[in-house]
């Protein structure tokens, strides 16, 4: 296990490995962003301090790495920046989204597939697309997803014959909702409301196998976690993944790569793992040694 | 930033919903324009969808409030209770959610109550007790109420300080019985509601006029003063009573109001008399911003309790305006102000001109996540927890799942390794109790693992046989060796009509006598007798024909001519038609069984299966055929049966129809994981674990089938691609399970151009951090990986450093996204996304360099590695590095005059540096030399040579290849011819160009000048310092570098590489200072090496230590590869003016991409096979510290495999001598190998390349280690 400690001066908010496990990006609400290498199972070595942000840095996210070496990262500050890193290893500054009026919660690079495009919530309440062309520019949809705030995102896995965007967000009205590009208007349509928490929804997260059956998974200020599926009518319909409160505040959920596995972290500092068994039931799959 | 604004003079308080409502009643103590003394209470849903701008519920009400509470939502009062504290002394209760729904003001009212005898001045529910309120107001009357009760208030008890007007009061937050008020007393007064006294009280100098409790600590509370003189906030902290804690500054005057964010102890917000409203960190006692100020008096702030991103403030200029905490927008003058009502965050009031100050940096704390959780490839879980010192701890742990997938895996694993399925197979069998197909699959491959596929095809006829004729059969007793198709020789049909003799009857012999009398015969008996008589056989059988005899036609037909023959067949299967037999008849005797094959029912397929292992001419028509009949199984019959299922999937087994089979299996997962989900097992407990099973069990049939077919080379065809997705799926899980080594051997069986492989190749093999070896022995998959992406440069050019890698994948592609952003050149755009960066970067470089030719191409070989890491490049690589792009050295043309010398430039291959390449002493005695080299960097001759052949080598670099020069090029050529004479000399620097490029180049050209001559005059080029700088360094380490080698190019002479050696040492100094000075004594380095062979050099060295180089070998002038080099040199001044044009040719190409090895021609397969497994003999053997050096050793010996695939560099005699130098090697003869070796170098020493140190090495090192 590797066990990085001190590594910030402050809370660290995000820790994400790249495409290959290989590095470690974490940020913090010191401001800054670090980078990790992480050789076997014992070892890192701090390689990097990305200094930009004004403000706590809430998350970051690696870009599939046939885009480069390239990190998102989101603050309290409104801005999003995308880093990059060059061939000698020094990271710069390649573009500045500031186009939200409050802090920006999350963001998340959409499947390769559907090119670069990054996807960012913001307390502003609004949800913006940014698509980097080519050409070095960048075009942007913005819209008002959760009155209040927008806590997270998460993109549905892509249909490879037929890439949609498609994601799922979740805000401070209770809510989750899911999202479609209408890409005749050029505007994200809500499909569907996820209604059923009773506090803030401050994860969501879409199971990323399109194969198996496709979930949400919503982590909520009210101590729940509810799993979404589409019925045979299309319908979502909600289960909960225990019957229990959690001790705390539901801060994250995550799915495995296979997507059979959730990962849920609290306030109460824990991480527990569910798998959902034959009857349709989420039961444990235990506690991440902490 | 500014949310909404709501145009009343009102008090107003918020409601507990996360999307909160909010109420507002007109405020008491002030008056209208109008002087109207009207009053409304109003309930507004700011965030509602429609985002209405008018109020869901507004009623008037007689009396002016002075506050306004709203409680939770409580049994019975779904929407809680609003209470109204009224200036008259009244409070009234209502229930909200009747307000909305009735709009009936008296209707909704609860309670009513005039128990204060002045104004209430304010109102506050327990924040743990919802029923419970408390009032305060003039005359120091203070209540609390029970909203359940609806009964009197009750007084908390009695004073200990003389009360006046309550102004405010509040709950503490944990403890329900304890609450402050303050008034304009002076003093803030804390009671307890179980003691029913005032317990404590704070005073200060100046007159309180708020109080608000910390959201958790018990103790600690925060007061404000209402004078204007000195507006302060305190905290306090009631263990310690007697002073604040902290005072906190910044309003101007008097404090109105204050509230402590419930979910946030670090933020609180106040508004005042300075018409401001500011945020604030009462723990720090730092204030935090200051929003927007209002035109009048802000009497009255709130946080919206559920949602505390929210606050509204209500001032006297006659509104609330409700905003959010933070505002990160530009600054005002940007904003475009709009009326639209859809965009009233940019609706900005006059009175409102400036932006919020603020300092962002403190988040609030609902926004701080203390806890995270993510997955990351190769299953690892990331997660972030707090120690017990509240820090951030990050940690990375294996994510295993459960056991039986790594079970499963594993024991896959080991039959991929082993290549043998029996284990599995039987395991199967006995396990496949989920379906019957796959069982019956099992039992099918186990079959064929039994009997072979010959083997096979027989089995199913044979057991055809046994059902068809009820008899045993005789094949059973046949050599199982003997082919399959002679065993359906028991059908008699066939017999009769082919060749073979009737076993069964006798000969015939005529006996007796008989009469040809015709008498009583018909007529046309008559005529055929007469015909027979007279031999006419032919007019016979058509006579015979016409009468309908066909057996006397037949028989006639025997012996007949084969028109004959084929008239008789005709008519008889004519006359025949209809009848089974016949059919059969025509379909044996024709030899084609295409009909049987596509119309025969298929109910009987075996004998059709039997019919078509008799007649198939060869493997392929077997195998297409059968799977024709594989195909009419299945469209027999639109629900096929298991039975029809099993039987088509015998018969693409058996032809070999791989597709096929995999697309029936790929069907049928789905159904299959179905039953494993039905069916409990221990293995399976979750739906994924059923996905993940199926997979598995395909893939092992697959794979179990591909291992007994012997199949290995990858998939391929047409409808491949269902069935590479399922193995790309299935990789990428079990790499998700951390086997990257069992996903990489699926990954070997996809073909090399299918979309996504080479990503999640590139992935699993860094993720696992090995290397996916270049040798790989599958050619084909090779080339998608990561190490064969380097081959696509164009520069075939080995020498990219292993370390490379990492930065590879990362930097390369990265940049067309972003394009310019990334502060690369442009140049990188041009590269697709997918492709690693070596190619795009080295072009920025070359333009510059252009001049030579070589040189361009050697750039990008340097130039990707960049990173200082490279072993092989160190210096060099800097100096040379792409990013920075080399404008100097473009400039000019230095001294045009490229002496035309001569013709066709020679190849600069020759060379073999042997420098670096050298294995490290432990691997051979040369450890002297070695030393040598590094003072002896200057040694011309040498290195220059090598580096020019490694990267110039015409054929392969685009740039250099150049074929004839033309134009611009034409300069270099020139050059080239040149060798003989004075060549030596310049080639050396020309070649130390090419590596670097444009930097070093200059020196040599000076040198040149000095020298005498010939060669020289081109070698001024000079001029153009512009590459002066660089060039030091640069030169410098190429020296060093291959320096060392003694042996050096020239092999073949033995006087040159001494001279090198000797030159070198000499020369260590200069290279530093030549660098700089083009013209400058320096040269000598250059010149000297090479050439030793031209007279002119001495002299031209003269003052160098050049001398020594002297040796110039009659031999080498022809062989001399630096001539090539030398010429670029001048041309590059040349060139240097022509530079542009002749960079942009574009490079050609080899034929084949680099990687590539299903080329290689019959006549030099035999030198790639045993090189390769000599290799991957080799490498497992090499010390560790030597790894690299095998690692440079197999990335040449790949260029060579290149050129052979190609077929572009080795001449038919070359080929002979290598595989001279296999066999020896082979034979452990290395002593004839080394000596062999030599010979090449020396015989074909134009078709030594970059390859060759590497072969050189290769047998340097199986003698070390083998």
């Amino acid at each position: 296990m590797v066990t990085i400690a001190n590594a910030h001066d402050e809370l660290i908010h995000d820790a994400v490995l790249d495409y290959y496990g290989k590095r470690l990006a974490t940020c913090s609400s010191d401001k800054t962003i670090k980078i990790f290498e992480v050789e076997g199972t014992e070892n890192y070595q701090l390689t990097e301090t990305l200094v930009g942000h004004e403000g706590p840095v809430w998350q970051v996210a690696w870009a599939h790495p046939k885009f480069g070496s390239i990190l998102a990262s989101c603050s309290y500050d409104g801005k999003v920046l995308v880093w990059k890193e060059s061939p000698d290893r020094s990271w710069s500054i390649i573009s500045e989204h500031k186009v939200h009026q409050a802090s920006v919660n999350s963001v998340s690079w959409a499947p390769h597939e559907l090119g670069a495009v990054l996807l960012c919530t913001s307390s502003d309440g609004r949800v913006s697309v940014v698509d980097f062309n080519d050409d070095g520019t960048s075009t942007h949809i913005i819209f008002e997803a959760h009155k209040i705030g927008v806590n997270s995102a998460s993109w549905a896995p892509v249909d490879t014959k037929s890439p949609v965007r498609r994601f799922v967000t979740g805000g401070s009205d209770n809510l989750a909702k899911v999202w479609s590009l209408d890409a005749s208007k050029s505007t994200y349509v809500e499909e569907a409301k996820l209604e059923g928490h009773t506090d803030w929804v401050r994860d969501v997260c879409w199971s990323p196998s399109a194969l198996v059956r496709s979930y949400i998974a919503t982590a909520s200020q009210d101590r729940t976690v509810l799993i979404w599926h589409q019925d045979g009518e299309g319908k979502w319909q909600k289960q909960k993944l225990t019957e229990e409160l959690f001790p705390d505040v539901c801060w994250r959920c995550s799915w495995s790569f296979s997507g059979n596995i959730l990962a849920v972290s609290g306030g109460d500092n824990k991480v527990s793992l569910w798998k959902e068994n034959l009857q349709g039931k989420w039961e444990s799959a235990g506690e991440v040694d902490q | 930033m500014k949310i909404e604004e709501i145009s009343k003079t009102s008090t107003f308080a918020w409601n507990n919903d996360p999307l909160p409502l909010l109420a507002s009643g007109t405020v008491a103590g002030a008056v209208d324009a109008d002087f109207s003394t009207s009053s409304s209470l109003e309930i507004w849903d700011i965030f509602s969808a429609t985002n209405s701008k008018d109020p869901i519920f507004s009623a008037s009400v007689d009396n002016r409030f002075y506050a306004i509470a709203w409680s939770k939502p409580s049994e019975g009062r779904s929407k809680g209770v609003l209470a109204g504290a009224f200036e008259n002394g009244t409070i009234e209760l209502w229930d909200v959610q009747e307000l909305i729904t009735s709009k009936d003001l008296q209707k909704a009212s609860i309670f009513k109550s005039s128990a204060h005898s002045g104004p209430v001045k304010t109102l506050q529910f327990n924040p743990l007790q919802e029923h419970v309120l408390l009032s305060g107001g003039s005359n120091g009357q203070i209540f609390v109420w029970d909203t359940k009760k609806l009964s009197d208030p009750v007084a908390p008890g009695k004073a200990m300080t003389p009360m006046d007007e309550i102004s405010c009061v509040s709950w503490n937050n944990s403890v329900s019985h304890i609450f402050a008020t303050t008034g304009n007393s002076g003093y803030t007064s804390i009671w307890d509601l179980k003691s029913k006294r005032e317990v404590l009280h704070l005073s200060y100098s100046a007159n309180f006029s708020c109080v608000a409790w910390h959201p958790t600590q018990s103790t600690k509370l925060v007061t404000a003063t209402g004078n204007d003189s000195d507006a302060l906030i305190l905290t306090w902290d009631l263990k310690n009573a007697n002073a604040p804690e902290k005072i906190m500054r910044g309003h101007k005057k008097g404090i109105l109001s204050l509230d402590w964010c419930k979910q946030d102890p670090e933020i609180l917000i106040s508004s005042g008399k300075d018409n401001a409203t500011m945020l604030w960190n009462p723990i720090k006692g730092e204030k935090l911003g200051e929003y927007p100020t209002t035109a009048n008096w802000a009497f009255h702030t709130r946080f919206a309790p559920a949602a505390p991103e929210i606050f509204a403030t209500a001032s006297f200029d006659g509104k609330i305006v409700i905003q959010s905490l933070q505002d990160t927008s530009p600054p005002m003058t940007s904003k475009v102000t709009t009326k639209n009502d859809n965009d009233f965050w940019n609706e900005i009031s006059t009175t409102e001109t400036q932006q919020p100050v603020f300092t962002v940096h403190q988040a609030p704390a609902w926004l701080k996540r203390t806890s995270s959780v993510s997955f990351g490839f190769g299953s690892k879980l990331v997660s972030i927890s707090l120690d017990s010192d509240s820090h951030s701890v990050v940690k990375i742990q294996p994510f295993v799942k459960n056991g039986a997938v790594s079970e499963t895996t594993s024991k896959f694993s080991q039959a991929l390794k082993s290549n043998d399925f029996k284990d599995i197979i039987e395991a199967r069998i006995s396990d496949a109790r989920h379906s019957k197909t796959d069982k019956a699959d099992w039992e099918i491959l186990s079959k064929l693992s039994g009997v072979g596929k010959e083997g096979f095809l027989k089995e199913i006829v044979s057991t055809e046989h046994e059902q068809a004729n009820g008899k045993k059969p005789d094949v059973s007793s046949e050599d199982g060796t003997e082919p399959s198709r002679k065993e359906e020789g028991d059908n008699d049909f066939f017999e009769q009509l082919g060749e073979s003799p009737i076993k069964s009857i006798p000969n015939f012999v005529p006996e007796g006598k008989f009469s040809i009398d015709t008498s009583d015969q018909s007529e046309a008996d008559k005529t055929i007798i007469k015909l027979l008589l007279s031999n006419k056989i032919e007019d016979a059988i058509s006579a015979c024909l016409d009468q309908k005899k066909l057996s006397a036609a037949l028989v006639l037909a025997l012996d007949a001519s084969p028109e004959s023959k084929a008239k008789v067949r005709n008519a008889y299967f004519t006359n025949t038609k209809g009848d089974e037999i016949a059919r059969l008849i025509y379909n044996a005797s024709s030899k084609n069984i295409t009909d049987i094959v596509a119309n025969a029912d298929v109910k009987s397929w075996k004998e059709i299966a039997a019919a078509i292992a008799a007649f198939s001419t060869d493997e392929s028509d077997l195998s297409s055929k059968i799977t024709e009949l594989g195909d009419r199984i299945v469209q027999a019959s639109e629900n096929p049966s298991t039975e029809d299922r099993n039987n088509a999937m015998i018969c693409y087994l058996a032809g070999n129809a791989l597709e096929k089979i995999a697309s029936i299996w790929l069907r049928e997962l789905p159904e299959y994981e179905k039953s494993l989900l039905e069916s409990p097992d221990d293995d399976v407990s979750t739906p994924s674990d059923a996905h993940f099973k199926s997979l598995n069990n395909f893939m092992e049939k697959l794979l179990a089938y591909r291992s007994i077919t012997k199949a290995n080379d990858t998939l391929g065809g047409p409808s491949i691609e269902p069935i590479c997705n399922a193995i790309l799926e299935y990789a990428n899980l079990v790499a998700g399970y951390g086997q990257f080594e069992l996903a990489d051997s699926f990954l070997q069986l996809l073909p090399s151009d299918f979309a996504g492989l080479k990503t999640e190749k590139d992935r699993i093999s860094r993720a696992s951090g090995t290397k996916v070896q270049a040798s790989n022995t599958r050619s084909t998959t090779s080339k998608a990986t990561a190490s064969r992406s380097y081959g696509k440069s164009p520069v075939p050019g080995a020498s990219v450093p292993p370390t490379l890698p990492g930065n590879q994948t990362f930097a390369p592609a990265a940049s067309t996204p972003y394009g310019g952003l990334a502060g690369q050149p442009a140049a990188s755009s041009v590269l697709t996304p997918a492709t690693p960066s070596f190619p795009s970067m080295p072009q920025p470089p070359q333009a510059p360099v252009s001049n030579r030719p070589p040189i361009a191409s050697t750039p990008s070989i340097y130039g990707k590695p960049a990173p200082v890491g490279n072993p092989y490049a160190p210096q060099g690589a800097t100096a040379f590095n792409p990013y920075k792009p080399p404008a100097p050295v473009a400039p000019e043309p230095v001294s045009a005059p490229p002496p035309a010398v001569s013709g066709p430039p020679k190849p600069a291959y020759r060379q073999e540096t042997e420098g670096w390449n050298d294995l490290p002493d432990a691997f051979k005695q040369k450890t002297s030399t070695r030393r040598a080299a590094p003072a002896a960097v200057v040694s011309p001759s040498l290195s220059p040579a090598l580096p020019a052949n490694n990267f110039a080598p015409p054929k392969r670099n685009s740039a250099v290849a150049g074929p004839p020069p033309k134009g611009s090029r034409s300069s270099s050529r020139t050059a080239v011819p040149t060798i003989p004479t004075a060549a030596s000399p310049s080639a050396s620097t020309a070649q130390l160009h090419s590596r670097y490029a444009p930097p070093q180049s200059f020196n040599a050209p000076t040198e040149v000048s000095n020298g005498s001559g010939s060669p020289t005059p081109s070698v001024h080029a000079p001029p153009k310092n512009p590459y002066a700088p660089a060039a030091t360094s640069s030169t410098n380490l190429p020296r060093n570098q291959y320096a060392p080698s003694v042996p050096t190019p020239s092999v073949q002479q033995p006087q040159t590489p001494k001279i090198g050696h000797a030159s070198a040492t000499p020369s260590g100094p200069s290279p530093n200072g030549p660098p700089k000075n083009p013209y400058a004594p320096t040269a000598q380095q250059v010149s000297m090496s090479p050439s030793g062979m031209v007279p002119p050099r001495t002299g031209s060295y003269g003052a160098a230590p050049s001398g020594v180089t002297a040796p110039p070998p009659p031999k080498v002038g022809g062989v001399l590869p630096p001539p090539g080099p030398v010429l670029t040199q001048p041309r590059s001044r040349n060139a240097s003016a022509a530079a542009p044009v002749e960079l942009t040719p574009p490079p050609t190409k080899p034929k084949y991409p680099a990687g590539d090895r299903s080329h290689i021609p019959e006549k030099s397969i035999q030198i790639y096979t045993s090189l390769d497994s000599l290799t991957q003999a080799v490498k497992p053997n090499v010390p560790e510290r030597f790894i690299k050096h095998a690692e440079d050793m197999e990335k040449r010996l790949n260029f060579l495999y290149d050129h052979l695939n190609n077929d572009d560099l080795l001449s038919d005699d070359a080929i002979a001598e290598l595989k001279k130098v296999c066999s020896a090697v082979e034979a452990k003869d290395y002593a004839t190998a080394t000596q062999l070796n030599v010979d090449f170098a020396t015989n074909h020493s134009e078709q030594t390349g970059k390859w060759y140190p590497g072969l050189k090495r290769l047998i340097s090192m199986a003698e070390a280690t083998l």
